[in-house]
Protein backbone atom coordinates (compact mmCIF):
# COMPACT_ATOMS: atom_id res chain seq x y z
CA UNK A 1 0.00 0.00 0.00
CA UNK A 2 3.35 2.51 0.50
CA UNK A 3 2.34 3.29 -3.55
CA UNK A 4 -0.90 4.44 -2.70
CA UNK A 5 -0.15 6.68 0.62
CA UNK A 6 2.57 8.68 -1.36
CA UNK A 7 0.86 9.23 -4.53
CA UNK A 8 -2.33 10.25 -2.81
CA UNK A 9 -1.81 12.63 0.57
CA UNK A 10 -5.45 13.26 0.83
CA UNK A 11 -8.29 10.41 0.73
CA UNK A 12 -11.85 9.84 1.50
CA UNK A 13 -10.14 7.90 4.38
CA UNK A 14 -7.78 10.51 5.52
CA UNK A 15 -10.93 12.85 5.55
CA UNK A 16 -12.71 10.68 8.32
CA UNK A 17 -9.02 9.85 9.87
CA UNK A 18 -9.43 6.61 9.03
CA UNK A 19 -6.42 3.99 8.05
CA UNK A 20 -6.20 3.02 4.01
CA UNK A 21 -7.76 -0.29 4.88
CA UNK A 22 -10.89 -2.13 3.33
CA UNK A 23 -12.31 -3.07 6.56
CA UNK A 24 -14.29 -0.65 8.16
CA UNK A 25 -16.69 -0.62 11.13
CA UNK A 26 -19.43 0.91 10.15
CA UNK A 27 -20.69 2.70 13.68
CA UNK A 28 -17.53 4.37 14.52
CA UNK A 29 -17.75 5.59 10.65
CA UNK A 30 -20.64 7.18 11.20
CA UNK A 31 -19.50 8.86 14.29
CA UNK A 32 -16.20 10.27 12.74
CA UNK A 33 -18.65 11.72 9.77
CA UNK A 34 -20.78 13.39 12.33
CA UNK A 35 -17.95 14.82 14.80
CA UNK A 36 -16.67 16.05 11.21
CA UNK A 37 -20.05 17.54 9.86
CA UNK A 38 -19.97 19.43 13.20
CA UNK A 39 -16.80 20.58 12.72
CA UNK A 40 -17.07 21.66 9.35
CA UNK A 41 -20.96 23.00 9.57
CA UNK A 42 -21.26 25.90 6.89
CA UNK A 43 -23.74 27.54 9.90
CA UNK A 44 -20.39 27.68 11.95
CA UNK A 45 -18.93 30.04 9.74
CA UNK A 46 -21.61 32.19 8.80
CA UNK A 47 -19.75 35.10 9.87
CA UNK A 48 -16.96 34.25 8.37
CA UNK A 49 -15.43 35.85 5.31
CA UNK A 50 -16.37 34.50 1.85
CA UNK A 51 -13.29 32.56 0.96
CA UNK A 52 -13.02 31.01 3.94
CA UNK A 53 -16.99 29.71 4.13
CA UNK A 54 -16.18 28.61 0.41
CA UNK A 55 -13.49 26.53 1.94
CA UNK A 56 -15.54 25.14 4.46
CA UNK A 57 -18.24 24.28 2.31
CA UNK A 58 -16.19 22.06 -0.07
CA UNK A 59 -14.83 20.84 2.91
CA UNK A 60 -18.47 19.64 4.03
CA UNK A 61 -19.16 18.35 0.81
CA UNK A 62 -16.48 16.38 0.59
CA UNK A 63 -17.05 14.41 3.69
CA UNK A 64 -20.65 13.59 2.90
CA UNK A 65 -18.97 12.16 -0.46
CA UNK A 66 -16.72 10.29 1.56
CA UNK A 67 -19.30 8.92 4.27
CA UNK A 68 -21.46 7.98 0.84
CA UNK A 69 -18.38 6.71 -0.34
CA UNK A 70 -17.09 4.50 2.81
CA UNK A 71 -19.76 3.15 4.09
CA UNK A 72 -21.02 1.16 1.22
CA UNK A 73 -18.56 -2.59 0.59
CA UNK A 74 -19.47 -1.53 -3.09
CA UNK A 75 -17.95 2.02 -3.70
CA UNK A 76 -15.49 1.53 -0.61
CA UNK A 77 -13.87 -1.58 -2.84
CA UNK A 78 -13.89 0.58 -6.10
CA UNK A 79 -12.47 3.64 -4.31
CA UNK A 80 -9.73 1.86 -3.35
CA UNK A 81 -8.89 -0.19 -6.26
CA UNK A 82 -9.09 3.38 -8.15
CA UNK A 83 -6.61 4.56 -5.17
CA UNK A 84 -4.64 1.01 -6.56
CA UNK A 85 -4.62 2.64 -10.14
CA UNK A 86 -7.51 0.65 -10.98
CA UNK A 87 -10.46 2.03 -12.39
CA UNK A 88 -13.50 -0.16 -13.08
CA UNK A 89 -16.04 2.44 -13.96
CA UNK A 90 -13.52 3.06 -17.49
CA UNK A 91 -15.87 1.89 -19.79
CA UNK A 92 -12.92 0.38 -22.30
CA UNK A 93 -11.82 -1.81 -19.78
CA UNK A 94 -13.15 -5.05 -20.39
CA UNK A 95 -11.82 -7.59 -18.28
CA UNK A 96 -12.09 -11.60 -18.99
CA UNK A 97 -14.64 -12.96 -16.81
CA UNK A 98 -15.39 -16.47 -16.23
CA UNK A 99 -17.34 -17.31 -19.51
CA UNK A 100 -20.04 -18.93 -17.64
CA UNK A 101 -20.57 -16.65 -15.54
CA UNK A 102 -22.30 -13.51 -18.07
CA UNK A 103 -24.38 -17.12 -19.38
CA UNK A 104 -25.55 -17.29 -15.91
CA UNK A 105 -26.72 -13.92 -15.40
CA UNK A 106 -28.28 -13.95 -18.64
CA UNK A 107 -30.09 -16.70 -17.95
CA UNK A 108 -31.23 -15.21 -14.86
CA UNK A 109 -32.33 -12.41 -16.24
CA UNK A 110 -34.70 -14.23 -18.65
CA UNK A 111 -36.18 -16.04 -16.00
CA UNK A 112 -36.50 -12.46 -14.24
CA UNK A 113 -38.28 -11.94 -17.51
CA UNK A 114 -40.80 -14.65 -17.34
CA UNK A 115 -41.84 -14.29 -13.73
CA UNK A 116 -42.88 -10.81 -14.74
CA UNK A 117 -45.23 -11.74 -17.28
CA UNK A 118 -46.11 -14.98 -15.75
CA UNK A 119 -46.67 -12.61 -12.27
CA UNK A 120 -45.31 -15.17 -10.48
CA UNK A 121 -44.51 -13.66 -7.02
CA UNK A 122 -42.72 -17.21 -5.83
CA UNK A 123 -40.13 -17.26 -8.58
CA UNK A 124 -39.74 -13.58 -8.18
CA UNK A 125 -38.94 -13.48 -4.50
CA UNK A 126 -36.95 -16.85 -5.39
CA UNK A 127 -34.71 -14.77 -7.95
CA UNK A 128 -34.34 -12.01 -5.72
CA UNK A 129 -33.16 -14.12 -2.77
CA UNK A 130 -30.35 -15.83 -5.34
CA UNK A 131 -29.34 -12.50 -6.02
CA UNK A 132 -28.85 -11.18 -2.55
CA UNK A 133 -27.07 -14.60 -1.50
CA UNK A 134 -24.35 -13.77 -4.64
CA UNK A 135 -24.01 -10.53 -3.28
CA UNK A 136 -23.53 -11.45 0.03
CA UNK A 137 -20.46 -14.17 -1.23
CA UNK A 138 -18.99 -11.59 -2.84
CA UNK A 139 -19.13 -9.22 -0.24
CA UNK A 140 -16.93 -11.74 1.70
CA UNK A 141 -14.73 -12.56 -1.19
CA UNK A 142 -13.86 -8.74 -1.13
CA UNK A 143 -12.90 -8.56 2.71
CA UNK A 144 -10.88 -11.90 2.07
CA UNK A 145 -9.32 -9.90 -1.09
CA UNK A 146 -8.57 -6.96 0.40
CA UNK A 147 -6.92 -8.59 3.90
CA UNK A 148 -4.54 -10.04 0.59
CA UNK A 149 -4.11 -6.96 -0.96
CA UNK A 150 -2.98 -5.59 2.32
CA UNK A 151 -0.41 -8.27 2.67
CA UNK A 152 0.71 -7.39 -0.57
CA UNK A 153 -0.40 -10.63 -2.48
CA UNK A 154 0.48 -9.57 -6.11
CA UNK A 155 -2.79 -11.73 -7.55
CA UNK A 156 -4.92 -9.98 -5.05
CA UNK A 157 -5.80 -7.14 -7.05
CA UNK A 158 -6.62 -8.86 -10.34
CA UNK A 159 -8.86 -10.86 -8.22
CA UNK A 160 -10.54 -8.29 -6.63
CA UNK A 161 -11.08 -6.27 -9.52
CA UNK A 162 -12.67 -9.11 -11.07
CA UNK A 163 -15.01 -9.23 -8.17
CA UNK A 164 -15.71 -6.23 -8.34
CA UNK A 165 -17.22 -6.48 -11.95
CA UNK A 166 -19.09 -9.33 -11.20
CA UNK A 167 -20.44 -7.00 -8.17
CA UNK A 168 -21.49 -4.76 -10.54
CA UNK A 169 -23.73 -7.12 -12.73
CA UNK A 170 -25.44 -8.31 -9.70
CA UNK A 171 -25.99 -5.09 -8.42
CA UNK A 172 -27.67 -3.61 -11.87
CA UNK A 173 -29.48 -6.68 -11.33
CA UNK A 174 -30.91 -6.40 -7.92
CA UNK A 175 -31.19 -2.00 -8.92
CA UNK A 176 -33.81 -3.41 -11.75
CA UNK A 177 -35.93 -5.52 -9.20
CA UNK A 178 -36.10 -2.58 -6.86
CA UNK A 179 -37.30 0.01 -9.52
CA UNK A 180 -39.53 -2.81 -10.72
CA UNK A 181 -41.13 -3.65 -7.46
CA UNK A 182 -41.40 0.59 -6.99
CA UNK A 183 -43.30 1.02 -10.05
CA UNK A 184 -45.56 -2.23 -9.02
CA UNK A 185 -46.03 -0.13 -5.76
CA UNK A 186 -46.62 2.93 -7.44
CA UNK A 187 -49.15 1.12 -9.45
CA UNK A 188 -51.34 -0.50 -6.93
CA UNK A 189 -51.50 2.65 -4.78
CA UNK A 190 -53.34 4.39 -7.61
CA UNK A 191 -55.71 1.24 -8.14
CA UNK B 1 -30.01 12.86 -21.49
CA UNK B 2 -32.37 12.82 -24.49
CA UNK B 3 -32.39 10.00 -26.79
CA UNK B 4 -32.16 10.22 -30.48
CA UNK B 5 -35.19 9.46 -32.49
CA UNK B 6 -33.80 6.27 -33.82
CA UNK B 7 -33.19 5.01 -30.50
CA UNK B 8 -36.83 5.37 -29.13
CA UNK B 9 -38.02 3.55 -32.13
CA UNK B 10 -35.25 0.85 -31.98
CA UNK B 11 -36.14 0.55 -28.06
CA UNK B 12 -39.96 0.73 -28.94
CA UNK B 13 -39.68 -1.62 -31.70
CA UNK B 14 -37.18 -3.59 -31.14
CA UNK B 15 -35.95 -5.81 -34.14
CA UNK B 16 -35.51 -9.66 -34.36
CA UNK B 17 -35.80 -10.29 -30.50
CA UNK B 18 -35.89 -13.68 -29.53
CA UNK B 19 -33.46 -16.99 -29.74
CA UNK B 20 -32.24 -19.34 -31.51
CA UNK B 21 -31.03 -23.05 -30.58
CA UNK B 22 -27.16 -22.49 -29.49
CA UNK B 23 -26.87 -25.92 -30.16
CA UNK B 24 -27.81 -25.35 -33.80
CA UNK B 25 -24.51 -25.86 -35.88
CA UNK B 26 -25.52 -23.21 -38.03
CA UNK B 27 -26.03 -20.65 -35.33
CA UNK B 28 -22.97 -18.65 -33.92
CA UNK B 29 -23.91 -17.23 -30.14
CA UNK B 30 -21.98 -14.20 -29.29
CA UNK B 31 -22.50 -13.41 -25.34
CA UNK B 32 -21.11 -9.92 -24.29
CA UNK B 33 -21.30 -7.55 -21.22
CA UNK B 34 -20.61 -4.22 -20.21
CA UNK B 35 -19.27 -4.44 -16.34
CA UNK B 36 -19.21 -0.63 -15.80
CA UNK B 37 -22.88 -0.74 -15.94
CA UNK B 38 -23.53 -3.99 -15.83
CA UNK B 39 -25.28 -4.65 -19.76
CA UNK B 40 -25.39 -8.11 -20.89
CA UNK B 41 -26.23 -8.85 -24.81
CA UNK B 42 -26.75 -11.77 -26.75
CA UNK B 43 -26.42 -11.83 -30.42
CA UNK B 44 -27.22 -15.09 -32.43
CA UNK B 45 -26.34 -15.27 -36.14
CA UNK B 46 -27.81 -17.76 -38.58
CA UNK B 47 -25.35 -18.58 -41.02
CA UNK B 48 -25.88 -20.28 -44.24
CA UNK B 49 -23.22 -22.69 -46.15
CA UNK B 50 -22.15 -20.10 -48.43
CA UNK B 51 -20.92 -17.96 -45.43
CA UNK B 52 -24.04 -15.51 -45.86
CA UNK B 53 -25.48 -14.35 -42.61
CA UNK B 54 -29.65 -15.39 -42.84
CA UNK B 55 -31.01 -14.24 -39.71
CA UNK B 56 -30.51 -12.44 -36.92
CA UNK B 57 -31.68 -12.77 -32.98
CA UNK B 58 -30.93 -10.61 -29.77
CA UNK B 59 -31.70 -10.17 -26.10
CA UNK B 60 -29.94 -7.28 -24.15
CA UNK B 61 -30.88 -6.73 -20.89
CA UNK B 62 -29.55 -3.10 -20.66
CA UNK B 63 -30.35 0.62 -21.00
CA UNK B 64 -32.16 2.39 -23.88
CA UNK B 65 -28.66 2.68 -26.26
CA UNK B 66 -27.41 -0.84 -25.38
CA UNK B 67 -30.88 -2.06 -26.90
CA UNK B 68 -31.00 -0.29 -30.14
CA UNK B 69 -27.58 -0.39 -30.78
CA UNK B 70 -27.95 -4.49 -30.85
CA UNK B 71 -31.54 -4.46 -32.43
CA UNK B 72 -30.24 -2.02 -35.42
CA UNK B 73 -26.90 -4.91 -35.73
CA UNK B 74 -29.58 -7.61 -36.10
CA UNK B 75 -30.98 -5.12 -39.29
CA UNK B 76 -27.97 -4.59 -40.73
CA UNK B 77 -26.41 -8.19 -40.55
CA UNK B 78 -29.01 -10.04 -42.68
CA UNK B 79 -27.95 -10.97 -46.07
CA UNK B 80 -24.27 -9.88 -45.16
CA UNK B 81 -21.51 -12.52 -45.68
CA UNK B 82 -19.61 -13.22 -42.43
CA UNK B 83 -16.64 -11.41 -43.71
CA UNK B 84 -18.52 -8.68 -44.31
CA UNK B 85 -20.57 -8.21 -40.65
CA UNK B 86 -16.96 -8.78 -38.72
CA UNK B 87 -15.91 -5.29 -40.36
CA UNK B 88 -19.12 -3.74 -38.75
CA UNK B 89 -17.34 -0.51 -36.90
CA UNK B 90 -18.96 0.61 -33.39
CA UNK B 91 -18.57 3.98 -35.05
CA UNK B 92 -21.21 3.21 -37.48
CA UNK B 93 -23.56 2.32 -35.03
CA UNK B 94 -23.25 5.03 -32.78
CA UNK B 95 -23.55 7.55 -36.04
CA UNK B 96 -26.55 6.03 -37.00
CA UNK B 97 -28.06 5.98 -33.75
CA UNK B 98 -26.63 9.31 -32.80
CA UNK B 99 -25.51 7.68 -29.83
CA UNK B 100 -23.79 10.42 -27.02
CA UNK B 101 -20.24 10.18 -26.13
CA UNK B 102 -21.64 8.31 -22.69
CA UNK B 103 -23.65 5.68 -24.90
CA UNK B 104 -20.21 4.63 -27.12
CA UNK B 105 -19.91 2.28 -24.97
CA UNK B 106 -23.07 0.46 -26.05
CA UNK B 107 -22.62 0.63 -29.71
CA UNK B 108 -18.83 -1.30 -29.11
CA UNK B 109 -20.66 -3.43 -27.03
CA UNK B 110 -22.50 -4.33 -30.14
CA UNK B 111 -20.04 -4.85 -32.54
CA UNK B 112 -17.99 -7.60 -29.97
CA UNK B 113 -21.27 -9.51 -29.84
CA UNK B 114 -21.53 -9.27 -33.69
CA UNK B 115 -17.49 -10.78 -33.43
CA UNK B 116 -18.04 -13.26 -31.05
CA UNK B 117 -20.99 -14.68 -32.78
CA UNK B 118 -18.92 -15.14 -35.71
CA UNK B 119 -16.12 -16.55 -34.10
CA UNK B 120 -18.61 -19.16 -32.14
CA UNK B 121 -19.79 -20.28 -35.37
CA UNK B 122 -16.14 -20.81 -36.53
CA UNK B 123 -15.68 -22.77 -33.79
CA UNK B 124 -18.24 -24.95 -34.19
CA UNK B 125 -18.00 -25.51 -38.34
CA UNK B 126 -14.06 -25.94 -38.14
CA UNK B 127 -11.57 -27.28 -35.85
CA UNK B 128 -10.48 -29.30 -38.99
CA UNK B 129 -9.87 -26.12 -41.36
CA UNK B 130 -8.26 -24.02 -38.14
CA UNK B 131 -5.65 -26.18 -37.25
CA UNK B 132 -4.57 -26.77 -41.25
CA UNK B 133 -4.42 -22.84 -41.31
CA UNK B 134 -2.51 -22.98 -38.28
CA UNK B 135 0.08 -25.65 -39.39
Amino acid sequence: MAAVRASSSKTYFSLLDLPLRFSVDLADLEQRYREKSRNWHPDRFSRAPASERAAVLLRATELNEAYRTLRSDSKRAEYLLKLHGVDVSDESKKPALDPTFLSDILELREELADARVERDNEKLASIKHRIASEQKQLSERLYAGFVRLEQEDPAALSELTETVFVQRYYQRFADDIAEYEEAQAGSNAVL
Amino acid sequence: MAYSNKVIDHYENPRNVGSFDKNDPDVGTGLVGAPACGDVMKLQLKIGDDGVIQDARFKTFGCGSAIASSSLVTEWVKGMSIEDAEKIQNSSIADELNLPPVKIHCSVLAEDAIKAAIADYRRKKGPASETEKAS
